[in-house]
């Protein structure tokens, strides 16, 4: 339930598992069941077979604004996280306030925000360009 | 001709030392006095996961010392005195003692059980706390409100007003 970068499943090389990305959002508990719709649209259903290869790599986040109280069950390829260190926790909320998630590379460093606005399909379009 | 470009070369030397001793003056004064909190701004009751792996969790508290330092911090070790005797105040008035790093693993900790040290925070105290800068120090009420709070190392006027405000809340 807790975590921050050395938490996150690691190669031997301590590169991300597989080179891969870790994207993580603010996920509301109020109104976690539409968020969480939202992403397994984005995640799931993206059209394209290059698409969801891109995503398998993929780590995912969702840290609960609610800490200890949230009571979520989420899809398997979604960590559930409520405790993050101070700044990694406040650039979460600054970047949260924007509609916006965090994409972090394979050497754990801050890629890129990805903008939340449109369809799942215009989101996970947005997230295979940052992670092709 | 070339006498002016060299008068000018000169003057544009002089302005870039004169430049950079200044901002050697201002990074070597210790800061202080800053405050990032407007009073009676509301932090919520704070839970988190401790250095030694423990949770901690929201409890009401009559009042709270919160501190954001962390091991490797200059400014943290000019203020030792004084934050020790402020830690002193706040526990004979029975507030809760909270440390906190920026980053995870930047506190070794301590082996004093009545601090406690926060290495995970929740969403909620990431609304409202700012955990750039270390030293700060921070005083709440027993409904969360900044009280006191400082950013930079605290000398003995600070603690001077800071134990005021402890008092205050008794």
């Amino acid at each position: 339930m807790f975590g921050n970068m050395i938490n996150a499943e690691k190669d031997k090389d301590g590169h991300l598992r597989n080179k891969g990305h870790l994207l993580m959002f603010a996920l509301q508990n109020v109104n976690r069941d539409a968020q969480l719709k939202m992403w397994r649209s984005v995640l799931e259903d993206a059209n394209s077979e290059t698409l969801q290869q891109q995503f398998s790599s993929l780590q995912v986040w969702a840290v609960c604004d609610e800490g200890a109280l949230c009571r979520v069950s989420v899809p398997k390829y979604i960590t559930l996280v409520g405790y993050l260190d101070p700044s990694q926790m406040r650039a979460l909320v600054n970047v949260s306030t924007k509609h916006q998630a965090l994409l972090y590379d394979s050497d754990k460093l801050l890629k890129s925000p990805i903008d939340l606005s449109g369809t799942s399909n215009d989101i996970a379009r947005r997230l295979a360009q940052e992670v092709q | 001709m070339s006498n002016i470009y060299d008068k000018l070369l000169k003057i544009v030397i002089c302005a870039l030392i004169a430049g950079d001793i200044a901002y050697a003056v201002y990074a070597l004064l210790p800061r202080s006095g800053i405050n990032l909190y407007e009073q009676h701004t509301a932090f919520p009751q704070i839970s988190g996961i401790m250095y030694d792996g423990g949770f901690m969790p929201s409890e009401p508290a009559k009042c709270v010392l919160l501190r954001v330092t962390a091991d490797g911090c200059p400014h943290c070790r000019e203020d030792k005195s004084q934050y020790g005797q402020l830690r002193q105040s706040a526990r004979s008035l029975q507030c809760k003692v909270i440390e906190v790093s920026p980053r995870a693993g930047q506190i070794k900790g301590s082996s004093d059980p009545t601090v406690a040290h926060l290495q995970y925070v929740d969403m909620q105290l990431a609304k409202v706390l700012i955990p750039y800068e270390t030293p700060e120090t921070i005083v709440l009420d027993n409904a969360g409100r900044v009280v006191w709070t400082r950013e930079g190392a605290m000398d003995d006027s600070a603690l001077s007003s800071a134990v005021k405000s402890l008092r205050a809340l008794r």
